[in-house]
């Protein structure tokens, strides 16, 4: 570590710690926003019931096969600019 | 964690009475109305997790209600060993939560190291049962207490089993020293799928071995050939599944009763109800006894 | 009459690959041909373990739709069984699995997008580390602070991507109310999820990103501070250590080897 990045970290974590003791590091914080929130009702997906859906003890195999599976169908038909974005990747 | 003082709570054991499912839908509800019903019952894989707000959660529940733990993932009929990390973390939950009953199914979910997730049927045969009943053992004596084996909904059954269903659980009971979780909607959907006598099967079990039952909705998948009853915890109990829950009651007297809703969770009241219209059944034969 | 292991593997293979006939010769005949008896357990192993993945990936099935996700899920989940009887420890690999999914090809954000749902899910199920306390940074000797290693909160994951995957993720909510539409060219996200009273998402500056990845990644001070300054000139470090100790990302503090900030719980 080279001396002006000492001084620098040192003028850091003192800047942070009095920035935490005069209680201003709330500001600080404000500048990253907070954007979702998660709830609590994706928890719990351990289960000992036997599936419920249509196809559940039907003898119809793979209704998954059927050709118009295969192309994606939702709203990713509302996100645009996808060829420029393939040429980023 | 382990010195930790345990908050305030009410005592471990789960009364005769019933109880309904605590499930992430009612978590809130549950831990802010504190609703009048004798226990909950949760399960195990649920709280499995590191932290966060299900154990927060279930820590609130605990201080107001009696837990019962109920597992759907020790796959304990597979060839596999016992899967250590799972029987580890069902023990700390166990020692954290101080459940008053421990339970898990007559069935197996994993082979070679990976898993099915769901109660796979068994054959019932004599390889099948020492090896079971051994497997319990060893759980019973890593988690040092005794657990409940459960009787699950099935829907084939084995050319090569020679061992009726009942009798297994009876004998799985018996050698391991285990107590039954006698789930009847379970023997109505199995007997019904298999063509045997739900009144048979019930006569067979021995009263003292079982601590607990269970009580759930069924759907009916219809063909030509006729019915098959889906065991999907996503409706009322019915009222075949009642009448025999009457005579289980008759039988094997007041004990411990879940009401299982997992999928399409109703509001609460409609659990709460049902769970009274079993209580109303324990005291009923209780009178009657008395 | 096959053995129980060998019952179990035919078992398993049976619903997992479809190589049925095997097995069917097990399955004693009742009210129904052996085959009917068997799809219940196949279609509801199936339904169980794709409704797992639409739990953890609920933005990842809104943007192809129901049908293509059970499609994704029914050719992921033989690739990658589960290796565990709790089902939240399921869907670890869908990201990586669609990023090499053909008929997902052309939604080059997808990866990404499940990258940041799965980042979730672990974050809501981790343990909590004890905040970095202001007392025990002011402890240290000022001499120290280059070779303090910092460990984030064990709720904490660091996710950069090409795409707008926080708008896409915003507006694929159930209560958004506004446009659906995003436009790739709006560029790529930094973001910070970590659980606090729940999982939120933070979107970092480039320095920020690259400060706290380095902190990750097990850096020093020093080291992640000059990979902070390298990725951001006018980075402001003061301003960042004040904002992420008052978060709690920070969770505690090493000095060389000695642990002097509080054990996590």
């Amino acid at each position: 570590m080279n001396k002006l990045n000492a001084a620098l970290l040192t003028s850091a974590i003192t800047g942070a710690l009095a920035l935490g003791l005069t209680a201003t590091s709330a500001q600080a914080a404000e500048k990253v926003k907070m954007e979702k929130c998660y709830g609590i009702s994706k928890a719990g997906k351990n289960d000992c019931q036997t599936a419920t859906s249509a196809c559940a003890g039907t003898a119809k195999k793979d209704a998954q096969k059927d050709a118009w599976i295969f192309i994606p169908a939702g709203t990713c038909e509302k996100i645009v600019g996808g060829q420029l974005a393939s040429a980023k990747k | 964690m382990a010195d930790a003082i345990m908050p305030d709570r009410v005592d471990s054991p789960i009364p005769a009475k019933a109880g309904i499912g605590l499930r992430a839908e009612h978590y809130r509800e549950v831990t802010d109305s504190l609703p009048t019903v004798g226990w909950l019952e949760v399960h195990s894989e649920n709280y499995f997790g590191d932290g966060g707000a299900p154990l927060e959660y279930l820590e609130r529940a605990r201080e107001h209600y009696p837990i019962s733990l109920h597992g759907v993932g020790l796959s304990i009929g597979s060839c596999d060993p016992l899967n250590q990390r799972h029987l580890a973390k069902l023990k700390s939950l166990i020692q954290i939560y101080e459940p008053g009953l421990v339970s898990d199914h007559l069935s197996w979910s994993s082979v070679d190291g990976s898993y099915l997730n769901d109660l796979l049927p068994l054959p019932y045969t004599e390889e099948a049962l020492r090896h079971f009943a051994e497997r319990v053992q060893q759980a019973q004596d890593y988690l040092g207490r005794e657990i409940l084996i459960e009787n699950p909904s099935s829907y084939l059954q084995y050319t090569h089993s020679t061992i009726p269903e009942w009798d297994f659980l009876d004998e799985v009971a018996r050698i391991s020293g285990c107590g039954i979780l006698l789930d009847i909607n379970n023997i109505h959907v199995s007997a019904t799928n298999h063509g045997y006598d739900a009144q048979q099967y019930l006569r067979a079990i021995p009263a003292n071995k079982v601590r607990e039952m269970h009580l759930a909705g069924f759907t009916v998948n219809r063909y030509p050939e006729g019915e098959i009853l889906i065991d999907t915890h996503n409706a009322p109990v019915a009222d075949e599944v009642w009448a025999l829950y009457n005579q289980a009651v008759k039988r094997l007297g007041n004990l411990p009763t879940l009401i299982e809703w997992d999928t399409d969770l109703p509001p609460l009241p409609v659990l709460l109800n049902e769970a009274r219209r079993a209580d109303e059944i324990m005291e009923k034969a209780h009178a009657l006894v008395a | 009459m096959p053995s129980l292991l060998e019952l179990q593997r035919q078992f398993s293979e049976g619903v997992l690959r479809s190589a049925g006939s095997k097995f069917m010769q097990h399955i004693r005949p009742g009210r129904f041909a052996p085959a009917r008896h068997f799809q219940v357990y196949r279609n509801n192993v199936f339904e169980s373990l794709t409704n797992a993945l639409k739990a953890v990936y609920p933005v990842t099935e809104r943007l192809v739709g129901d049908g293509f996700f059970r499609y994704a899920a029914a050719s992921y989940i033989p690739l990658h069984r589960p290796e565990s009887g709790n089902l939240h420890d399921f869907g670890e690999h869908f990201a990586g699995f669609l990023s090499g999914f053909p008929p997902a090809r052309e939604l080059v954000y997808l990866p990404d997008v499940a990258r940041l749902e799965w980042a979730m899910h672990e974050s809501f199920h981790a343990g909590v580390g004890q905040p970095l306390a202001l007392t025990t940074l002011s402890s240290i000797p000022a001499e120290e602070y280059g070779n303090l290693r910092f460990r984030l909160q064990p709720s904490a994951r660091l996710l950069a991507s090409s795409y707008p995957i926080l708008r896409i993720w915003q507006v694929n909510q159930p209560d958004h109310a506004g446009s659906p539409d995003v436009n790739l060219e709006e560029g790529g996200v930094k973001l910070l999820v970590i659980r606090r009273q729940e999982v939120e998402m933070r979107t970092l500056s480039d320095g920020d990103y690259s400060l706290l990845s380095a902190i990750d990644a097990g850096s020093t001070l020093a080291q992640a501070a000059r990979a902070a300054m390298d990725a951001q000139a006018d980075y402001d470090l003061t301003g960042a250590l004040a904002s992420q100790i008052q978060l709690g990302t920070l969770a505690q503090v090493e000095n060389e080897k000695k642990i002097t900030g509080n054990p996590v719980l």
